[in-house]
């Protein structure tokens, strides 16, 4: 092969790779595009929330799941200013990345920011094998429960009653 | 004659000689074997054994649950006895049990056991089981119980009605769940609950809310399964160092420690054999028992049968087993632990039925059970007590002070803790595991006491964490 077709190819290969977002296995990219999805659907099953879309009181939210071991984690929440999912992190700026271990649990707690929340879950075992998960989680503030709250009690219901 | 007249003076003089030495030697107390006292095997022999009455009320030990949590829709406070808070939400509890004590309970279930733990609701359990009459009885003499054993309570309240509050426990003899509607003003229960919300850390979930007690059906997502009311601590935590001190260094030079305890064996000390063995070990002998007070920190009693022992009052066999709860206290008390120290039944008293049992205790500090390394003292807990007819024939307890160090560890998650284990292990990683919790262990190669998690599956199987280097041993 001549220097030429080589220097192409590496060309081509460097536009091919920037084209796709990869994920590595060592390390998680910093944001995602919103239509981002996954190429597999086995290897993490959300066990909390139990469903996509969710209501809480809570501002502790704790995300729990099983999965494939070996498995990297990433959660990320989307920014409405940029479009795009962020990478969360931890109050040491670190990225809420975690590898599942034997047990095959996974849980992690993040905090809520009042109104809407879109998380997405990214679990990779691979960079072409990947799974994706986006939860909406609204949360609840306490105004607004306390009006819900006195509204449903002269009916004789309480709020508590609903979101048990 | 004159020769025969000597000798018989001789004889007289000899005999009386005789008497004046044997005398001598029975009353001159400084002539007697050390701690021996000739009388004493007489007067044993006429007096009946010596029952102690004890002052201490053990309701409030038996009662005391060993952890609370308050549930606040997600937010969960775990409070243990060292916490300030305890005895507040205690008293409040304790008037609410009073009042179940009385009342007839209807079935309830699971499902609505789990819902009070999701929603505004106390949640508390002891370290043991506990037989139901035995633990009302604590409560009423009139109690109305229907329960055969239990461990596990929760209080919850209606927003509706602030008049009423709704207790369940589950009967651990066939986990059914039952209810009682109480007549109490909920307002009180409410107020700490609501105070407690604001200062959850967020770190403590129950496995059914994590859904953690569900098995996967797909294959390929294999993993552990936990018991839905399992606490897991999901960051990792801190706590405290301890210290150990033997109190029984140079026992036998130390009548002011052991007396007190003898004397609640029954022991006569102004009348008693004492004798000191080559490793300063002090052993006290009476007609039907030796104490033997251990120079590495533990006291050994034995009866020499099971009809002869400490007599324990009581005419009833709940009575006689205060008793014994009461006796571990006395004999505590005269330790002098230090304050961070405190013990907790930890055998179950569910299915005594007579006046023999065996009890035992555990030592605690900092919310954490002390390990007994089991090889040294030849001893699983650090109280073991077996009582036959009412009367203790055997006693073992481990007499040294543990403190709270001037460090602290860190603990990993309970997730991290399980994710050490040996996947390949047959023991625990097979089964449901039943309980998560860390405990004191001491550490034979740096020889320092330091936290450990243990794992228990259903089956009872416990394995090991080490939270420095997450190696599991078992």
């Amino acid at each position: 092969m001549s220097k030429l077709s080589k220097l192409i190819t590496a060309v081509i290969l460097i536009f091919v790779l920037s084209a796709v977002p990869v994920i590595s296995c060592f390390a998680s990219a910093n944001s995602l595009p919103a239509y981002y999805s996954g190429t597999v659907d086995y290897l993490i099953d959300i066990r909390n929330p139990e469903t996509i879309v969710s209501t809480t009181t809570n501002r502790n939210c704790v995300i729990s799941a099983v999965a494939v071991k070996g498995t990297k984690v990433t959660l990320y929440a989307y920014n409405s200013a940029t479009g795009t999912y962020e990478v969360l992190k931890n109050a040491y700026g670190e990225k809420l990345e975690t590898y599942v271990g034997s047990s095959g649990l996974y849980v992690q707690q993040i905090t809520l920011k009042d109104g809407l929340n879109s998380i997405m879950v990214v679990a990779n075992s691979s960079s072409v094998t990947y799974e994706v998960v986006k939860l909406e989680i609204s949360l609840l503030n306490k105004g607004y429960m306390d009006n819900v709250n006195a509204k449903f009690k002269s009916n004789g219901i309480g709020v508590t009653d609903i979101f048990r | 004659m004159k020769f025969e007249r000597f000798k018989s003076i001789l004889l007289v003089l000899l005999v009386i000689s005789s008497i004046v030495l044997t005398v001598n030697k029975w009353f001159n107390e400084k002539l007697w074997p050390d701690g021996y006292n000739f009388f004493s095997d007489v007067k044993n022999y006429f007096v009946p054994d010596k029952i102690n009455i004890y002052s201490f009320d053990p309701v409030e030990a038996v009662l005391r649950p060993s952890k609370i949590i308050i549930n606040n829709s997600g937010n969960h406070t775990l409070y243990t006895k060292s916490s300030t808070e305890y005895n507040s939400i205690f008293s409040e509890l304790k008037e609410i049990l009073e009042l179940a004590a009385l009342e007839k309970p209807v079935i309830s279930d699971s499902s609505e056991w789990d819902n009070c733990l999701k929603g505004k609701s106390c949640y508390f359990s002891y370290p043991v089981e506990y037989g139901g009459n035995y633990f009302f009885t604590h409560l009423s003499k009139e109690h109305q119980n229907s329960v055969k054993s239990l461990q596990e309570f929760v209080v919850t309240i209606d927003n509706r009605v602030t008049s009423s509050v709704y207790l369940y426990l589950r009967d651990t003899a066939n986990d059914n769940v039952v209810k009682y509607r109480l007549s109490h003003k909920s307002d009180v229960l409410n107020q700490i609950i609501e105070q407690t919300a604001y200062s959850s850390d967020g770190i403590n979930y129950y496995s059914f809310e994590l859904n953690f007690d569900a098995v996967s059906d797909d294959q390929k997502k294999e993993h552990i399964v936990i018991d839905s009311d399992v606490l897991i601590n999901i960051s990792p935590k801190s706590i405290a160092s301890i210290g150990e001190q033997n109190l029984f260094n140079n026992i036998a030079e130390h009548p002011e420690l052991y007396s007190p305890i003898l004397s609640e064996f029954g022991y006569n000390t102004s009348a008693i054999r004492r004798y000191v063995e080559t490793d300063n070990s002090a052993v006290f002998v009476e007609n039907y028992g030796t104490l033997k007070f251990h120079t590495n920190g533990f006291i050994d009693y034995k009866s020499v049968n099971s009809s002869n022992g400490v007599a324990l009052s009581g005419e009833t066999i709940y009575e006689c087993i205060n008793a014994g709860i009461s006796f571990v206290n006395r004999v505590s008390m005269m330790l002098g632990f230090s304050g961070d120290m405190y013990w907790e039944i930890s055998s179950d008293i569910a299915d005594i039925t007579s006046k023999s049992f065996k009890l035992c205790f555990d030592y605690y500090i900092n919310d954490n059970m002390i390990i007994i390394p089991e090889n040294d003292y030849s001893m699983k807990h650090a109280v073991e007590m077996e009582v036959s007819g009412g009367k203790i024939i055997s006693y073992k307890q481990l007499c040294r002070n543990y403190y709270t160090g001037d460090y602290h560890i860190t603990c990993s998650s309970a997730i991290d803790a399980i994710d050490s284990l040996d996947s390949d292990d047959e023991g625990v990683f097979a089964d449901v595991i039943s309980d998560i919790f860390t405990a004191y262990t001491f550490n034979t190669e740096t020889k320092i006491w330091q936290p450990m998690w243990y794992i228990e599956n259903s089956e009872g199987d416990i394995s090991v964490i080490s939270v420095d280097y997450g190696g599991a041993g078992v």
